[in-house]
């Protein structure tokens, strides 16, 4: 039996994910989260001295808080099961990547093992963010400097 | 657990309502200028209403903009607080969406404020639109 054929028989066996319903799951899952994150940026804007623009930065690191003791008491590996990348995708799917990881690595000490370890998953997160940031800036500048787009 | 659901529902659709956005001019000083900025704003479709309030040289207004429209909020900003400008030589003008910024022009006008705590407010709205940070 060569690898194609294994492979067909894997396929066969293997049950076929609902993907709608993971989708409408995920959408569900993702909406609530940021209806959270809308409700936390008002209480920035309405409490606070924040305005719209300025509220975001407070808002993530609430979100980030939210996620922290989530991850902490295992809940939100329950809420990622059933969500799926509707829990992945926003800043608290983030949050879950890093504090998962110093948890498991504490074991190892403070700054091998959580300085070190930190960012294992969501570096790639950080590196990337940064990098498409770079572009995405370099294309718009390109297109202010033509004439096509105004800032 | 249907209950439950249904009370989320609620909660989720119910926040939805909200009182409308009223278009109100205030101005302290009850000058001529607040009407011309009530023609003018009244003359915009993108504008679906409008909290402003003026005093001295300083003209503060908050626009709600339609939902979708809102991603063209700077532009829109922009346009009208060019043509207020037109309108009004010689006045800073600030033109914005913010909500925050709505909240507190609401807070001056349903407190009526007058003279230095006007003032006050003024600078602190001036001071909050600045911010980027």
């Amino acid at each position: 039996m060569d690898q194609k054929q294994f492979q067909t028989i894997v396929d066969k066996q293997t049950p076929k994910a609902p993907l709608f319903i993971n989708m409408l799951k995920a959408f569900f899952v993702g909406g609530i989260i940021c209806t959270i994150g809308q409700f936390v940026s008002f209480f920035y804007i309405r409490f606070f001295d924040f305005t719209e623009r300025t509220a975001a930065n407070p808002t993530v690191a609430t979100m980030v808080f939210f996620a922290m003791i989530l991850t902490g008491t295992g809940l939100y590996k329950k809420i990622s099961q059933f969500g799926g990348a509707g829990s992945a995708v926003p800043v608290t799917g983030f949050g879950n990547a890093v504090i998962s990881a110093a948890i498991e690595h504490k074991s190892e000490g403070y700054v091998l093992g959580i300085g070190g370890n930190i960012f294992k998953l969501a570096g790639s997160v950080i590196v990337f963010g940064v990098l498409s940031a770079f572009f995405v800036a370099l294309i718009k500048t390109i297109l202010v400097k033509v004439g096509v787009l105004s800032w | 657990m249907k209950k439950k659901l249904y009370v989320l529902v609620m909660f989720l659709l119910l926040t939805g309502c909200s009182d409308a956005s009223k278009d109100t001019v205030y101005d302290a000083k009850q000058t001529k200028e607040a009407q011309e900025v009530e023609s003018e704003l009244d003359n915009y479709s993108d504008v679906m209403a409008y909290t402003s309030v003026l005093e001295g040289n300083d003209v503060i207004v908050s626009i709600d903009i339609q939902r979708l429209k809102r991603f063209n909020k700077e532009k829109i900003e922009n346009k009208v607080k060019k043509y207020l400008e037109e309108k009004l030589p010689g006045k800073e003008i600030i033109v914005t969406a913010d909500i925050k910024i709505k909240w507190e022009l609401a807070k001056i006008i349903d407190h009526q404020l007058q003279g230095e705590e006007l003032n006050q407010a003024i600078e602190n709205i001036k001071s909050l639109s600045k911010e980027e940070t």
